[in-house]
């Protein structure tokens, strides 16, 4: 009895604390619990309308497992050889291609970039002006060396009234000076959308053979505007 | 209803930073679904990957008109077989042949397919859904391996449920007596 009470004693008088704490454990016990249950928390998103959906979603679901029931049902009914026919795709497909599956057509387009070269309206006017002009007078100044038709042709045609100069001159003299002379066009920046006529080059050349002033003239007496 | 996800997908498409973001997961989500129900029609991988680029191009092009009034899978399902039957008529006047030819060229496709395996059932089968007339053949496809409900069906193809049960009916019949009889 004195030797228990003695132990009893020596235990109580010893560190009731045998086991060790961390400096300031409980100070801050509660403040770490409360962060980790908010961090914990903060992983937990909902997506938008989420609750609202769900009852469809469920639905949906039960259905499609309902209609996989039905369909192998059915089967059985109708075809019970084909239940017995793995459903696995047979055909094989190169590695990787649903990986790196793309669009060609959209990963290749580039936007185009159409340059439009907004001429103004008395260019185009003049332009104009210089087609007519080129295609009625042009073969017969390139001609005129040559040709003594040509020389009186070209004679007439140095009158302003080029529309009286060609009722002048004959169809067939006309269709010969076309068929012997390339076509000159005006030619865009945008080369897809020039006409089929070629030749642009020359245009400078033929032009050397058309004054100013029978353009001038030309325009005034077809009420041609080049404002 | 349409599914919320494909929902939110289609409000992103509709926003120009992030339409390529949200096409792309588009594909992601039901290219392989979509080439297998193409490739089941066309057999040939190279010719179910033009079907399924083509339509994807037009999935790209219509994707902001699509009106949401059924799901988007059951729109793009019914550009996919679209596009399917459109190829193949496309082969048909290219090889200028007859109806039976243009079966027996899908069936040598099939045939001719790696791994071919005439005594296994699933190539049997195969060969027998390629006899198929081609609509029947959708039809069969989509409720066989797909497992796709009538009523889903019926507003892909834009038929009614009663005769796409018809269809399947007589195709299933169809094609167990082929794999009989082979």
């Amino acid at each position: 009895m004195g030797d228990d009470y003695n132990i009893l004693n020596q235990i109580k008088s010893t560190n009731s604390d045998t086991y060790k704490v961390p400096e300031g454990y409980f100070n801050h016990l509660a403040d770490s619990i409360l962060l980790k249950i908010q961090s914990k928390n903060a992983f937990y998103r909902v997506p938008n309308n989420y609750f609202d959906n769900l009852s469809d979603t469920i639905l949906g679901k039960i259905k499609a497992q309902s209609s996989v029931e039905t369909c192998n049902e059915e089967l059985a009914t109708i075809a019970p050889l084909l239940t017995q026919i793995s459903k696995k795709n047979v055909y094989q497909v190169p590695e990787n291609y649903f990986s790196s599956f793309q669009v060609q057509a959209l990963v290749q387009q580039k936007p185009k970039i159409v340059q439009f070269k907004f001429v103004k309206t008395y260019l185009k006017y003049a332009v104009a002006a210089v087609i007519v002009s080129v295609i009625a007078v042009g073969g017969l100044f390139q001609q005129h060396n040559t040709s003594q038709q040509s020389l009186a042709l070209h004679q007439q045609v140095k009158q302003i009234d080029i529309e009286k100069s060609i009722n002048h001159i004959s169809d067939q003299e006309l269709n010969q000076v076309l068929e012997e002379e390339q076509l000159i066009a005006y030619q865009s920046t945008n080369k897809s959308t020039s006409l089929p006529w070629t030749n642009l080059d020359n245009l400078d050349e033929e032009l050397k053979y058309v004054t100013d002033e029978e353009i001038d003239s030309y325009f005034k007496e077809n009420n041609i505007s080049i404002n | 209803m349409i599914q919320q996800e494909d929902k939110e997908l289609l409000i992103l498409f509709k926003q120009t930073d992030s339409k390529e973001k949200a096409f792309t997961a588009i594909i992601k989500k039901y290219q392989e679904k979509l080439y297998w129900h193409i490739r089941r029609m066309v057999v040939e991988h190279e010719d179910a990957n033009d079907v399924l680029q083509n339509m994807f191009i037009k999935v790209w092009n219509g994707l902001e008109n699509f009106r949401e009034d059924s799901q988007l899978y059951t729109w793009l399902y019914r550009i996919a077989t679209n596009e399917s039957l459109t190829f193949i008529e496309q082969q048909k006047r290219k090889s200028a042949s007859s109806i039976d030819d243009e079966e027996n060229g899908l069936s040598e496709k099939v045939a001719a397919s790696e791994g071919f395996d005439v005594k296994k059932l699933e190539w049997k089968l195969q060969l027998a859904i390629q006899k198929l007339p081609e609509k029947q053949r959708v039809v069969f496809n989509l409720r066989y391996y797909d497992e796709m409900p009538y009523e889903e069906m019926s507003r892909v193809l834009e038929t009614s449920e009663g005769a796409l049960k018809a269809s399947y009916h007589h195709a299933a019949k169809k094609i167990e007596d082929f794999i009989r009889n082979y």
